[in-house]
């Protein structure tokens, strides 16, 4: 640590503070979510990468690929540090969200372009997070038309009228489950030679499938309302950038948790799934990559942990997005106002979640593949988000001498480059040769 | 012409000279603070002409519409724009920022400024918020004179934050937060950003900040005085009650919490080192109540 920088603060200390923060009731995003913040925004960008859309990228990666793409967790996790790193950095030094800044700093149309943006990827996130509860219901027997509509009933109810707080918890432990993948990879006895190469030595795509799924995965790791969460709570803490040291470590330590549960997804199913040619068509196949655990119990553990971690996030990206949206335009946010005082930021939350749940009824409609596709989606709209970041984390009248230095721009650009690059590949493969795609 | 002009429309506006040859753009509208007017008045405009950005006084100008602002001739020598504490840019320093509505207290977005024209001088009148002054910004332009105006707060009931990119100094009363109570005040206190929480803070009379201040949490306010200047910060911390002025200094890091001490005047630094040095005694002897002590501790400030 540098003489700078500040210890961060006790437990205790954070103790004294909540209560405060809690009853208050100012607008702020997260409101009853700000337990989650207590715990440090990285742990709760660590549970939010792992997603059902992030699960279901791993798993179909290593099914499908086999070991080839591990690189890319590795490059787009030290990309998510960067980018995590820059958003909280930018929340701590300015007080504001990442919306706000955006709004004041690119004016309206801008600001307009990055939220619509914003709404169709968190749309699909959101429908990705049903369609993981809906696949864990199937897990377990229960019909998509009874589970989901269940599902968004009783979140939108608990946030935005009930106590969220011991639900979450419920949901984050129940998410926890899927660290078994790390015991399942290893006693699956993956070719580890062949694991430290591909960690190592980025593999090209070898086919068009493979360039989408490299952006499937960088949309999986580096979600774009991830990064506006992040910001939004570490203002919501009231962390200064006298804490920023802190504020770095916890980004990284998210960043790299996230990762490595991914990492282990996809060496478990390369291990099991890849080697017999199963695709991850759905939940139960994914399943299949934990047998080696828990034998005929996979079903169920995986089951559990999918609708942990799919619950948590059904519920945090619709407030996320509703709470940008409003705060890049101005107009009353947060779940302690009324529904008249702020009709956009209550409408936007229900039209998510409940269009979401609408879309996911779908009758036949494939859930993983749907899941697949909402991460695709991310990745296409990440570059112009991490654009607008990039910008304003380069900004001296904004940030001062807390400004992005070279390694963040190097990685940030880095990122910003491969997956432009990627994506240009993509869209002119799929106009030359479209039969393929 | 009681037809009010809005910002938004002159930003990009051609500006030409009466015969109708084209000068440059205009980029930006100046407006001068004086607190004993209810609103600024327009004293000109800064147009880009080529790569300059030049300052045009409002009494140059002869037309002043959207379509083309149109200067008088023969042309004055115009100057660069150089900045002073009590003139406002309006695009760069005040559109799409937020400001306080006092009266509503709560924080507002500015979509628009509307500008109106009484005895040949031209007024900073009113702030719009809401779809209407956006879908105008976001439309073309032959369209966007077409809209109305969405709903306008009088500027003179808002109060203006500085934001935290160019940084302006504002010399204003705040009488008009000064009136809200603490409870009031510390509201908008804890929605804003530090930056401008803390520029309000500095503004506000101490005794009304101190007020507001002991309102807010203890990890706010904390960083709030994390940051704040030594002055203002100082000044607060006197008009606040010991125990909660010793709350929060206790509260604060020691490199800022000994700066801060160091401005205060001895008698008061002296005081509150005393109750920290207390409370970190009682803290090692369990069971002795810190809340009879600090009663007993009086107003640091002697009052």
């Amino acid at each position: 640590m540098h003489p700078g920088s500040v210890a961060p603060p006790s437990r205790a200390a954070w103790r004294r503070l909540r209560p405060d923060w809690w009853l208050r009731g100012n607008p702020s995003l997260v409101g009853k979510l700000r337990w989650l913040t207590v715990l440090g925004p990285g742990v709760v960008a660590a549970a939010a990468g792992n997603d059902a859309g992030g699960i279901a990228t791993a798993a179909q990666v290593g099914a499908t690929s086999g070991y080839r793409l591990l690189w890319a967790f590795v490059l787009s996790g030290i990309g998510l540090i960067a980018v995590q790193e820059m958003c909280a950095r930018m929340g701590a030094t300015t007080g504001r969200g990442l919306a706000d800044l955006i709004r004041e700093r690119f004016r309206v149309r801008w600001a307009v372009l990055a939220m619509v943006m914003l709404v169709v990827a968190n749309a699909g996130t959101t429908i990705a997070e049903l369609a993981g509860i809906a696949a864990a219901g199937e897990l377990f027997g229960a019909p998509r038309a009874l589970v989901v509509p269940l599902a968004a009933l009783g979140l939108g109810v608990l946030i935005l009228r009930l106590p969220y707080r011991p639900a979450e918890r419920v949901f984050l432990l129940l998410s926890s489950l899927l660290l078994t993948y790390v015991l399942a990879a290893v006693l699956a006895q993956p070719d580890w030679p062949a694991v430290v190469h591909s960690l190592l030595v980025p593999a090209p795509p070898a086919n068009l499938g493979e360039a989408a799924l490299l952006i499937t995965i960088w949309g999986s790791q580096i979600t774009p309302y991830m990064q506006f969460f992040v910001q939004s709570a570490v203002v919501d803490r009231g962390t200064t950038d006298q804490e920023l040291s802190s504020v770095r470590v916890d980004a990284a330590v998210g960043a790299i948790a996230s990762t490595f549960v991914a990492l282990f997804i996809v060496i478990a199913t390369a291990a099991t799934l890849h080697p017999v040619g199963q695709a991850v068509d759905d939940a139960a196949a994914a399943a299949r990559a934990l047998e080696p655990v828990a034998g005929p119990a996979a079903a169920t553990l995986f089951g559990m942990g999918l609708l942990g971690a799919a619950l948590l996030a059904a519920g945090v990206v619709p407030l996320a997005t509703a709470y940008a949206v409003c705060e890049a335009f101005g107009w009353e946010r947060g779940v302690s106002h009324s529904f008249q005082d702020a009709p956009v930021f209550y409408g936007l939350f229900i039209a998510l979640l409940g269009g979401a749940a609408a879309a996911v009824m779908w009758p036949g409609l494939p859930l993983v593949r749907a899941m697949l596709a909402s991460q695709l989606v991310a990745g296409l709209l990440l570059p112009p988000i991490l654009a607008f970041i990039l910008l304003l984390a380069n900004d001296r009248r904004l940030l001062g001498t807390r400004k992005n230095g070279r390694l963040a721009n190097v990685i940030g650009g880095g990122t910003l480059a491969l997956l432009s690059v990627l994506e240009v590949v993509l869209l002119v493969q799929a106009i030359t040769a479209p039969g393929e795609a | 012409m009681a037809v009010p002009l809005c910002v938004s429309h002159l930003i990009g506006a051609p500006l030409r000279e009466e015969r109708g040859v084209r000068l440059g753009t205009v980029r930006d509208v100046v407006v001068r603070l004086d607190a004993s007017v209810p609103w600024p008045e327009v004293v000109g405009l800064i147009a880009r002409s080529g790569r300059h950005e030049l300052f045009v006084p409002y009494a140059e100008v002869v037309r002043f519409d959207p379509s083309a602002v149109s200067l008088r001739e023969p042309l004055a020598a115009l100057a660069s724009f150089i900045h002073n504490d009590n003139q406002l840019r309006l695009y760069a320093d005040v559109l799409d920022r937020q400001m306080l509505d006092v009266g509503g207290r709560r924080l507002v977005r500015v979509d628009d400024l509307q500008l109106l024209a009484e005895n040949g001088r031209l007024w900073l009148a009113g702030i719009e918020s809401g779809v209407r002054p956006l879908l105008r910004r976001l439309a073309p332009r032959a369209l966007a004179r077409q809209l109305l105006p969405g709903m306008v707060l009088d500027w003179g009931t808002a109060e203006y934050l500085a934001g935290p990119l160019p940084v302006v100094r504002l010399q204003l009363p705040r009488d008009r937060v000064a009136r809200l109570r603490p409870e009031q005040i510390a509201e908008v206190l804890a929605c804003l950003a530090y930056t401008e929480a803390r520029t309000m803070l500095g503004a506000l009379a101490p005794d009304v900040a101190a007020d507001a201040v002991e309102q807010l949490p203890l990890a706010r306010q904390a960083c709030l005085f994390s940051g704040i200047q030594l002055g203002p910060g100082g000044a607060i911390l006197e008009a606040m009650t010991p125990p909660a002025a010793a709350d929060l200094v206790g509260a604060l890091d020691s490199g800022q919490r000994e700066r801060l001490l160091r401005g205060l005047p001895e008698r008061i630094a002296g005081a509150l080192r005393e109750i920290l040095a207390k409370r970190a005694i009682a803290s090692l002897q369990p069971g002795r109540s810190l809340r009879a002590e600090s009663r007993a501790e009086g107003r640091v400030g002697g009052k």
